[in-house]
C-alpha cells in the first residue's frame, strides 16, 4: 500500500493483555539478571561497560519523556543529572543520609526544576527551550565551581566506600548491574505508561502540530509540563546512582555538557520517541564507546564524541526514526510480505 | 423531533478596523437542523463562524448555547461545552495514524484509553473511514482527511459540529459520498452548521439556510425558498437553475 | 570611575560578540536555519589563526582576508553536502544535525590540537594599551570593535542598497513569493551560510589575540550568540549588533559586582527574563 505506514507514536500494546505485559516486564527483568551475572562473572571492564550502558541507558530514557515524547529538545539533562548526583553526595557525605533518601530528594528537585525552566519557555517556538535548558545546565555547572564549599569545586567530593545496602554501595559488580537495571526497568515502565495512555496521545499530538492539537482540545502547555517536570525526576535520579558506583563526583563528569549531548545522541540514534529506542542507542553506541576509551584513551580521548557526532547526523538525515524505526519497518514488511503469501 | 433552540445570537456585532464584518445578526438554530450559511467571499460568514466558535468574541450581542450565554467564551471552552469545528485547511496529525488521530479528539472528553478507543471507532465508523484505523494519516487522499478532521471533531462528543468549508476540493464523486456521511453524522444526533461556497452541495443537504450579505442576513428559510428569493438572487447567486429534491 | 571602565570593557566584550551573533542572525533570518554548529566554526576560525601565526608567522589580521574566504568556502561546503539536507526539515532536525556536525569538529580539534588552551603567546602588539584619561583599553579589543561596526555596517548597506541585497531580504520575508519572483533562493541559502561561516571566522581572527583557544569554546560562545539574537529580534542585523553590546555590558558589570564566575550565569538569567519578558526582541521586522 505505501511506503512508511509506521506510527511515530509508540502505542506500545503492552497493557492491552496483562499476559503480554508480564512477558513483557518478565522478560525485561530477565536480561537485567542475567547481565548482572556476566559482570559478575566477566572480567572489570565488561562488568562496568554494562553498568554504565544502563545508567546511560536510563537517562536517555527519561530525555526521552520531554525529548522524545513530548519532542521538546532539552539540551540541559546534565543540570537534573547532576542535581541528583550532587544531593544525594552531600546528603550522604555531609550529613549522613542514605543514598535511597537522597535519591527521592535529588528526584523531586529535579523534577522542580524542569517544571520551573518549562513555564517561560514551552509556550515559545521549539529552539527557544533548548537554548534555556542549555542554558540552565551551563549555569549549573558554574555554580559547582563557585560554590566549592558545598560542592567541593573541581577536587569534587569522594563518597566512602561502606558497602550496605542502607549506603546504597555495593562491593561486587553485579549488585550495581542490578542498582541501575532496576532503575532503568523503573524509567522504562513510566515511559510505556505514559506512551499507552491519555498523556502520551496528547503529547504525540502536540509534537505533532500543537495548534491542531489546542483545536481538539489538548491543553499543550500543561502535557509539557507534566512531561517536563517527570523527565528532569527520572534523570535526577539516574545521577544519584552514577555517584553511588563511581564513589566519586566532580563537576565534569557530572554537569559536563557532553552528558546531556550523549542522552539526545542515544535516544536519536537509537530511535526518537519510542520507549526502548534509547536503551537500544545505548546498547549500540556505550559498548562502541567504552572500548574506544579503553583503547584509545590516552592518544585519542575524544574519538568516541566524534563517532557520535557522524552518526547522529547520518541517523537524523537518512533515518529519523533511528534503528528502531528501521528494525520497525523491515519487521513490518515482513510480516505483510508473509500475510500476501499466505493469501496467494 | 422536538423543536430546541441550542444555539442562538442576538445582535451579533463584530467590527475589524472600520469594517463591520457581522452587522447585528439574530441567528437560531434547532436540535438535530442542518443549516447552511452561505454569502459571497468577504461577506462575514467566516467572521460569524469564528464567533459561533468562540474563536472571536462580539463586540456586541450576546451568544447563546445550550441555555449558557457564551458571548466571551472561547474555543476550548466551547469544545468542553459540546461545540466542535473543523478547520479550512485540514491538519491532520500526520506521523500518527487515523484511529491514534480520533482518540485524541475521543481524550477531550475521557480518560481512559479503552474508551477513547471506543469512541474513536465509532466515529471513524460514522464517518465512513472503518477500515482505516491503522494507516498513517499523511497517507490518505484529501477527502479521506476532511472525513478525518470530521471523526475528530466528533470524537469530542460535540451536540453541534461547525463545518468551515470541508467540502472545498472535493471532486463530484467524493462530494456526493461526503454529503451522504454528513447525513449520517446527522440522523446520528449530531446538529450541524455548514459554512460552504459550494451552493449545490449546500442546497442538497441543509434543512435551512441563511445567507449572509455584507455583514447581515438577506434570507433565511428552507433551500428552496433560499433559491428563489429575489434578494439572493440579485446579491449572490445570479441567474439560477437549482433543483432542489 | 570603576564602573565606567567596566561598561568600556563589556562594550568591547560587545563586539566580539557581535560578529558571531549577526552570522547566527542572519542564517536564522534568510535560510531560516538554526545552526548550532557555528560556535565550532568560530573555533576554527581560532585554530586557523593560530596556525598560521605559529606556522607561517603571519599576523592575525593580515591572515584575516585568507582565513575569511576559507570559512566561506567551509560554509558553502557544509551546507552543500550536510546541512541543506535538513533545511526544511524543522528546527529540531536542524539543531540535532548541526549538534552533530558540532561534535565532529570539536572531537576533531581535540584530535589534532590537543585539549589545552592554546593563545597566541605574548607579543607587544597583542598586550598594548591604550590610555585616556582613567581608562585603559586593549588594542586588539578596540580594532575588534571597529572592524565589527564596519562588518554590521557593510552588511547593512548590502542589504538594502544592492539588487543582491535586496533579493536576500525578499527570500527571508517570504521564500515562496521570492521564488516566483525568479530569485535562486538556493544560491542565496547556500551564499548566506558561507556568510554565515565567514563572520564567524573574522570573529575567530579578531578573538585569537585576545583569548586563548580550547576545543569546546564554541558551546558557549554558542550560547551567548544565540542570547543576543533572541534578545536583538530574530533576523535583525542591527538588532544582532545592538543585542551583543547590551549583552557585553551586562556580562562586564555582573563580573564587576558579583564575581567573575558568575558573570555568564548572569547573562543566562537575563536570557530567562527576555523570555519571559519580551521574547521576541528588541527590533522587530526583517533581515536588517
Amino acid at each position: 500500500m505505501n511506503n512508511s505506514n509506521n506510527s511515530t507514536k509508540d502505542i506500545g500494546n503492552t497493557f492491552s493483555t496483562a499476559k503480554k505485559q508480564v512477558l513483557i516486564w518478565g522478560t525485561a527483568v530477565g536480561i537485567v539478571l542475567i547481565l548482572a551475572f556476566i559482570s559478575s562473572k566477566q572480567s572489570y571492564f565488561i562488568g562496568h561497560m554494562i553498568i554504565m550502558t544502563l545508567i546511560w541507558a536510563a537517562l536517555a530514557s527519561a530525555w526521552n519523556i520531554v525529548g522524545g515524547i513530548a519532542g521538546q529538545l532539552s539540551l540541559g539533562h546534565m543540570g537534573f543529572f547532576g542535581i541528583g548526583a550532587y544531593t544525594s553526595t552531600i546528603l550522604y557525605t555531609k550529613s549522613g543520609i542514605s543514598p535511597w533518601l537522597g535519591l527521592l530528594v535529588g528526584i523531586i528537585l529535579g523534577g522542580l526544576i524542569g517544571l520551573l525552566i518549562g513555564i517561560p519557555t514551552f509556550r515559545l517556538e521549539g529552539s527557544y527551550y533548548s537554548l534555556a535548558t542549555l542554558a540552565l545546565g551551563l549555569s549549573l555547572y558554574q555554580l559547582s565551581y563557585k560554590f566549592s564549599g558545598v560542592t567541593g569545586g573541581a577536587t569534587g567530593i569522594p563518597i566512602p566506600f561502606e558497602a550496605s545496602l542502607k549506603n546504597m554501595t555495593f562491593s561486587a559488580l553485579w549488585q550495581y548491574a542490578i542498582l541501575a537495571g532496576g532503575y532503568l526497568i523503573i524509567v522504562l515502565a513510566i515511559c510505556a505508561y505514559i506512551s499507552a495512555t491519555k498523556l502520551g496521545f496528547q503529547l504525540a499530538a502536540v509534537r505533532e502540530d500543537a495548534q491542531a492539537a489546542q483545536a481538539i482540545g489538548v491543553n499543550s502547555m500543561r502535557a509539557k509540563l507534566i512531561a517536563g517536570t517527570i523527565s528532569g525526576g527520572l534523570a535526577a535520579g539516574v545521577g544519584t546512582i552514577y555517584a553511588q558506583y563511581i564513589l566519586f563526583i566532580e563537576p565534569h563528569s557530572a554537569l559536563g555538557v557532553n552528558i546531556a549531548i550523549q542522552a539526545v545522541v542515544l535516544s536519536v540514534v537509537g530511535g526518537i520517541g519510542y520507549v526502548y529506542g534509547p536503551t537500544l542507542g545505548a546498547l549500540v553506541l556505550i559498548p562502541i564507546s567504552q572500548i574506544i576509551l579503553k583503547n584509545f584513551g590516552g592518544s585519542a580521548p575524544s574519538l568516541h564524541i566524534l563517532i557520535y557526532g557522524a552518526v547522529v547526523i547520518l541517523v537524523a538525515l537518512l533515518a529519523p526514526k533511528g534503528f528502531l524505526g528501521i528494525i520497525r519497518q523491515i519487521s513490518s514488511r515482513i510480516s505483510k510480505r508473509s500475510k500476501a503469501e499466505k493469501n496467494d | 423531533m422536538t423543536s430546541q433552540v441550542i444555539l442562538s445570537t442576538s445582535g451579533a456585532t463584530k467590527r475589524f478596523g472600520g469594517v463591520t464584518a457581522v452587522n447585528n445578526v439574530d441567528f437560531s438554530i434547532n436540535r438535530g437542523e442542518v443549516v447552511g450559511i452561505l454569502g459571497p467571499n468577504g461577506a462575514g460568514k467566516s467572521s460569524f463562524f469564528n464567533l459561533l466558535a468562540g474563536a472571536i468574541q462580539p463586540d456586541s450581542g450576546t451568544i447563546t448555547f445550550l441555555d449558557e450565554d457564551v458571548t466571551s467564551a472561547q474555543s476550548h471552552d466551547m469544545c468542553a461545552k459540546g461545540l466542535a469545528r473543523t478547520f479550512q485547511i485540514v491538519r491532520p496529525l500526520k506521523g500518527l495514524t487515523v484511529l491514534e488521530n480520533v482518540m485524541v479528539g475521543a481524550f477531550a472528553k475521557t480518560r481512559s484509553v479503552r474508551e477513547a478507543k471506543e469512541i474513536a471507532t465509532s466515529a471513524i465508523e460514522l464517518v465512513g473511514l472503518a477500515g482505516w484505523e491503522s494507516v498513517v494519516s499523511s497517507n490518505l487522499t484529501l477527502g479521506y482527511r476532511k472525513r478525518l478532521e470530521v471523526a475528530r471533531a466528533l470524537a469530542t462528543k460535540p451536540e453541534i459540529l461547525l463545518l468551515d468549508e470541508v467540502m472545498s476540493g472535493l471532486n463530484p464523486a467524493e462530494l456526493d459520498s461526503f454529503i451522504e456521511m454528513l447525513r449520517s453524522v446527522n440522523k446520528d444526533g449530531v446538529t450541524l452548521i455548514v459554512v460552504e461556497h459550494i451552493v449545490s452541495a449546500v442546497v442538497q443537504i441543509s434543512t435551512r439556510i441563511v445567507v449572509i450579505v455584507q455583514g447581515s442576513t438577506i434570507a433565511n428559510g428552507t433551500p428552496s425558498e433560499v433559491v428563489n428569493n429575489k434578494l439572493v438572487i440579485d446579491a449572490y447567486l445570479g441567474e439560477l437553475d437549482y433543483e432542489v429534491s | 570611575m570603576g564602573v565606567v571602565q567596566v561598561v568600556i570593557s563589556g562594550l568591547l566584550l560587545g563586539g566580539i560578540y557581535a560578529l558571531l551573533s549577526i552570522g547566527v542572525t542572519l542564517v536564522l533570518g534568510v535560510v531560516k536555519f538554526v545552526n548550532f554548529a557555528q560556535g565550532e566554526l568560530l573555533m576554527i576560525g581560532m585554530y586557523a589563526t593560530l596556525v598560521i601565526y605559529t606556522g607561517f608567522n603571519v599576523h592575525p589580521y593580515l591572515a584575516l582576508p585568507v582565513i575569511t574566504l576559507m570559512m566561506f568556502a567551509l560554509g558553502v561546503f557544509l551546507h552543500f553536502g550536510v546541512l541543506k539536507w535538513s533545511v526544511g526539515g524543522g528546527h529540531y532536525t536542524q539543531i540535532v544535525v548541526t549538534l552533530g556536525l558540532g561534535l565532529v569538529l570539536q572531537s576533531l580539534a581535540q584530535l589534532i590540537f590537543g585539549g589545552n588552551f592554546q593563545s597566541l603567546g605574548e607579543g607587544k602588539f597583542f598586550d598594548s594599551v591604550i590610555q585616556i584619561g582613567q581608562i585603559y583599553i586593549g588594542v586588539t579589543r578596540l580594532i575588534t570593535l571597529i572592524v565589527s561596526a564596519i562588518v554590521t555596517f557593510a552588511l547593512i548597506l548590502i542589504l538594502d542598497r544592492t539588487l543582491w541585497g535586496k533579493a536576500v531580504r525578499a527570500t527571508a520575508m517570504d521564500t515562496g513569493a521570492a521564488q516566483l519572483m525568479g530569485i535562486k533562493v538556493k544560491r542565496i541559502y547556500l551564499v548566506t551560510m558561507g556568510i554565515g561561516s565567514a563572520l564567524a571566522g573574522i570573529a575567530g581572527v579578531m578573538l585569537m589575540p585576545i583569548y586563548p583557544v580550547y576545543p569546546t569554546i564554541g558551546t558557549q560562545m554558542l550560547l551567548i550568540g544565540f542570547i543576543i539574537v533572541t534578545l536583538g529580534g530574530l533576523g535583525s542585523v542591527v538588532g544582532a549588533f545592538i543585542g551583543s553590546l547590551i549583552v557585553g555590558v551586562i556580562e562586564a558589570l555582573a563580573g564587576y559586582w558579583i564575581d567573575s564566575a558568575m558573570s555568564s550565569v548572569i547573562v543566562y538569567l537575563f536570557f530567562i527574563i527576555i523570555l519571559l519578558v519580551r521574547p521576541q526582541g528588541i527590533m522587530k521586522g526583517d533581515v536588517a
